[in-house]
């Protein structure tokens, strides 16, 4: 239902036998807002789950445009779109008795999304909604498509493919770059998606000061300081004992000695940022 | 016993160090011990502790049927049924033995000592496991490294009397078992294992972990088509023995038949089972049928399995994967839907620099050490590849699990530090690519060998003395740099109890604050023996344990209804309180409130939890909205919303601040702001009892007014002229503070 600052004022007028959901809007070109763009797609999609209910209807869904109800908006201090609000009804077996004429929903703090909306219509209005998203043919038929493509790569390189599975190296670059990047907070970047690198006065910021935070960028500098420190170890133990030459492995050891201390030293230069006030370092 | 078969010096120095590696293990976790005084810390360990004291001067019996009215009121806890007993039996068990031989020592006494015990014995279990992946001499260094990391210190310092204190050397034998079995293909080994495992269920809810480890390495080895006898041998054992002795823990139950955190081990049970079948037909059937056939009983197996699985489970014969179990995978469950989970901090993802912290030096030699397994490549390594990859995700997902990751980490960093000293400490100059890695048994025929042909091609070893002592020293002083960290963080990070604090008083002397005890000890004191107590479900288990009084939640947080419900009286005003709070029967409340000395562990910083957790329960009472200025922040000064100032828990804490600073605006030195410049009046609950340096603060809630007046009403009966002359409610127990 689409409304106006008219229309708004009556329907929200009590006394109410129905709950009323009002989502405040806008798609002005000028406001350029992109969010309302996205949770309109998500409104649509539980208006029209509205309209698969059967039974007498208590609850409303309206929209209010900001072009449509400016003063609608000065009056209740809207300065974020979009928004949701809901007006409870005053009479009949749900009605609020006291306390505000309407609620604010900030959706933006919880989830954008229909599902967030539709639990939320739930636990208010007893209005149990069941979304159903169109199916999107395109992505099913991508999917098939990569399904069948897919059977038919494995069965077409079937005996290469083992000699790919049975192959040690794989499974060691794998097995060794999973742990590090677990290692280096790969899990903490991707459950509390942090910004890649901050900024401050202008100048990038790296490291992020503070124990319990991180960026993204420094978690991957971290695990390639690891990784390379113990590419630096394997090769002492594995490849310098098999130089023939003296000259050449004292060479190599001096260098990888060298190596490792940098990296080891700079890998606690680097937790030195993170934790002022470690007491301990290497080289610098 | 412990596998070496040298001459007998070498044993005894592998003794001695071993021992002294165990020794240190233990005297590193007494720090707080020795700066503060022998008490149990924390919160979980003080519950542990009440159920020890209960099972030693009742029996078993009485403790396995013990219904805790003090807990959950007004639900009370079956205890038996609903903790994991391991650790108070093993202290029990520790107790009456040293009782037995005329060692009259204090209960408490053994449950604050535990932790660092079994540390020690973590150090040797350590040592043999990794003597059976490489040599003793790996042994020693995993064990030196395994007894000071300090991400194992962090769990078992004295007075940490918690389940993971004794786990983790449980979780480390029975691997080491598993692989001893694994390599005899011996069912006296697989028995033990089972035998350990046991333990370690009664334990520690942690030890899903094995029973899902093990299948994974025995399916990975047969994957890798290295099935045998002995892995039949090993596994059938431990899963039959093993599965049939953790039904026996009340808490367990048929929980190994019904949930699927236990079906990947049946499965492979039944894999086993037919693939020995399939080789015993081997022998039958020519070869090219025989493949046709073995290829086909294991999909088609495969397939039935796992679909007979997921059949089940939609028909709600077996439990899907667990709560706390699925919010490992899926990382938004558990802020979606169990906040009281998410809430816990040790249940948060890990960072990099708690990895560092934690590990160190470790933490670049442990890939190292899993590349070198790959390497070799024996059934044991196998494990250690696994271990070390399922380990490592399960550390980053929560920082808790650090805990399991540690032994593999020591366990690796230590092969790959003892490859290199291997290499780099060895006397002679290279051998002969054919000869064996220089243990310490084969350096002297190596020097022999090489006194013989000593310029021939393809040689293996370093030429001269100088590169050996450029990679030795190095290496000697990083290991240096790392048992400083381990010692230094365990010092400052690990050590303290938290129910004693200290600060450093201005002339850099060392001040005990102490408010805690003194507020749980003024309850167990000065109020009635049925009193019940009000407070966030963190010191639920310190209030039944220090002050024997009933609490509505702890920390055993099983019911999130009734921690939203405390969680809707603290977040609520007065008047919607007071009512939560008659129908809870609620004599006291306590509030831990930091502001005055500056103690960042309060209750308004764990407000916004409350609040969370209080409307996913009452979403129509509370809106974590109305705690946020317009402007989105968390404030608690003049601009702070009306909700925020209402809330009993703001006027709780910051009742009659002001006056502590002579009637200026106090200042919260935790959130660093002044306070609300309006007096704050309490009208439904009054003083009772604040602690030295505002820590605790206690309320005790008024009775209903007699002729039936809400007490808000009541309490501005005939003050509305006097109401300049402000009178105190009940400051009498107050200390001054200047």
């Amino acid at each position: 239902m689409k409304l106006t600052g008219a229309t708004f004022d009556q329907l929200t007028s009590q006394p109410r036998n129905y709950s009323l959901f009002v989502i405040m809007t806008t798609f002005d070109p000028n406001h350029r807002c992109v969010m309302c763009k996205e949770f309109d797609k998500d409104v649509k999609l539980v208006a029209q789950a509205f309209g698969r209910q059967k039974d007498e209807p208590r609850v409303f869904l309206g929209q209010l445009d900001f072009a449509d109800g400016r003063q609608v908006f000065s009056k209740l201090n809207i300065l974020t779109v979009p928004y949701v609000l809901h007006y409870p009804p005053t009479e009949g077996p749900r009605a609020r008795v006291g306390g505000a004429d309407f609620d604010k929903i900030d959706l933006n703090r919880k989830e954008l999304d229909a599902d967030a909306f539709v639990h939320y219509i739930d636990s208010v209005s007893g209005v149990k909604l069941t979304i159903r998203r169109p199916i999107n043919w395109t992505a099913v038929g991508i999917y098939v498509a990569l399904l069948l493509s897919a059977i038919v790569f494995v069965r077409l390189v079937a005996s290469s493919l083992l000699v790919v599975i049975q192959n040690r190296k794989l499974w060691t670059v794998l097995t060794l770059g999973l742990s590090i990047l677990f290692c280096s907070g790969h899990m903490w970047n991707n459950i509390r998606s942090p910004a890649y690198n901050g900024g401050r006065n202008g100048q990038i910021e790296i490291f992020q000061p503070g124990f319990q935070s991180q960026y993204v960028i420094e978690s991957q500098i971290v695990g390639l300081l690891y990784a390379a420190t113990a590419v630096v170890v394997v090769g002492l133990i594995t490849k310098v004992p098999t130089i023939q030459d003296p000259l050449k492995q004292r060479t190599a050891v001096y260098i990888g000695v060298a190596l490792f201390l940098t990296l080891w030293s700079y890998t606690m230069r680097v937790f030195r940022y993170k934790n002022g006030g470690y007491p301990y370092k290497l080289f610098f | 016993m412990l596998g070496l078969n040298s001459s007998s010096e070498t044993v005894w120095l592998r003794v001695t160090i071993l021992s002294l590696v165990a020794i240190l293990a233990f005297a590193s976790r007494l720090f707080s011990v020795l700066r503060f005084e022998s008490v149990i810390h924390e919160f979980d360990p003080w519950f542990n502790y009440r159920t020890t004291v209960e099972l030693v001067e009742n029996g078993f019996y009485d403790f396995v049927n013990w219904f805790d009215e003090l807990s959950w009121y007004p639900l009370g806890r079956v205890v038996g049924g609903t903790v994991y007993p391991g650790i108070m039996v093993t202290a029990g068990l520790i107790h009456k033995f040293l009782t037995t031989l005329n060692f009259p020592i204090h209960i408490r006494e053994v449950c604050v000592f535990l932790a660092p015990l079994f540390s020690g014995f973590t150090a040797i279990a350590a040592y043999l496991l990794t003597a059976e992946m490489k040599d003793p001499a790996a042994g020693l260094l995993a064990a030196a490294f395994i007894g000071i990391a300090p991400g194992y210190i962090s769990r078992s310092v004295a007075g940490s009397y918690d389940n993971e204190g004794i786990a983790i050397f449980l979780l480390v034998f029975t691997f080491y078992l598993w692989i001893k079995a694994l390599k005899l293909g011996s069912a006296f080994y697989g028995a033990l294992t089972a035998l350990f495992y046991f333990w370690m269920v009664s334990a520690w809810g942690g030890y899903v972990f094995i029973i899902n480890l093990i299948p994974l390495h025995a399916f990975a080895l047969i994957l890798m088509g290295r099935f045998s006898t002995r892995l039949y041998v090993a596994y059938s054992t431990f899963y039959v023995i093993g599965t049939l002795s953790s039904m026996q823990i009340p808490f367990v139950g048929f929980q190994p038949t019904k949930t699927n955190d236990h079906m990947a081990a049946l499965g492979i049970f039944g894999l086993l089972q037919i693939i020995a079948f399939v080789e015993m037909i081997r022998t039958h059937l020519s070869s090219n049928q025989f493949r046709s056939l073995l290829t086909g009983l294991v999909i088609g197996f495969f397939i039935i399995g796992f679909g007979g699985l997921v059949g089940l489970t939609y028909g709600g014969y077996i439990a899907p994967w667990t709560g706390r179990f699925y919010s490992l995978w899926d990382t938004g469950y558990a802020k979606k839907y169990i906040p009281i989970i998410a809430s816990v901090s040790e249940h948060q993802p890990t960072a990099w620099p708690s990895f560092f912290f934690d590990l160190q030096l470790l933490m670049p030699l442990f890939p190292a050490g899993v590349y070198l397994c790959f390497k070799e490549l024996r059934d044991e390594h196998v494990f250690v590849i696994l271990y070390a990859i399922t380990a490592s995700y399960f550390a980053g997902v929560m920082v808790r699990l650090m805990l399991t990751l540690t032994p593999i980490v020591c366990v690796a960093a230590a092969l790959a530090v003892s490859r290199l000293l291997d290499i780099y400490l060895a006397n002679a100059g290279p051998a002969p690519v054919t000869a064996a890695p220089a243990t310490e048994k084969d350096v002297k025929s190596i020097k022999e060998d090489k006194k013989k042909e000593k310029k021939k091609e393809g040689r293996f070893g370093i030429w001269s003395f100088d590169s050996k002592l450029s990679v030795v020293l190095p290496i000697g002083l990083v290991l240096t740099v790392f048992a400083w960290h381990c010692t230094w963080v365990t010092s400052n990070a690990y050590s303290s109890p938290s129910i004693v604090l200290a600060s450093r008083g201005r002339d850099g002397s060392q001040v005990i604050i102490d408010d805690f005890r003194e507020a749980y000890y003024w309850l167990r004191q000065n109020t009635p023996e049925k009193a019940k107590i009000m407070a966030w479900w963190d010191y639920g288990y310190q209030i039944t344990g220090m002050s024997n009084r009933t609490v509505l939640v702890d920390n055993n947080t099983w019911n999130n209804t009734h921690i939203a419900t405390v969680g809707k009286a603290m977040a609520c005003s007065e008047d919607v309180a007071y009512e939560v709070m008659r129908k809870l029967d609620v004599d006291y409340v306590l509030v831990i409130f930091g502001g005055a000395i500056g103690y960042s562990g309060d209750d308004i910083n764990k407000f916004l939890w409350m609040i969370r957790i209080g409307e996913g329960v009452y979403p129509n009472d509370i809106s974590e909205r109305n705690f946020f200025t317009d402007r989105g922040e968390y404030r608690i000064d003049d601009q702070a919303t009306k909700t925020m100032r209402d809330s009993l828990l703001y006027k709780m804490s910051y009742y009659r601040f002001n006056d502590l600073f002579g009637g200026k605006t106090g200042y919260d030195s935790v959130r660093g702001s002044h306070v609300s410049t309006k007096p704050i009046k309490l009208h439904t609950i009054e003083e009772a009892y604040s602690t030295e340096n505002y820590i605790v603060r206690l309320y005790q809630v008024k009775k209903p007014d007699n002729i039936g007046r809400s007490l808000s009403a009541a309490s501005t009966f005939g003050k509305k002229r006097k109401r300049r002359s402000r009178k105190p409610a009940s400051g009498k127990a107050k200390k001054g503070r200047g």
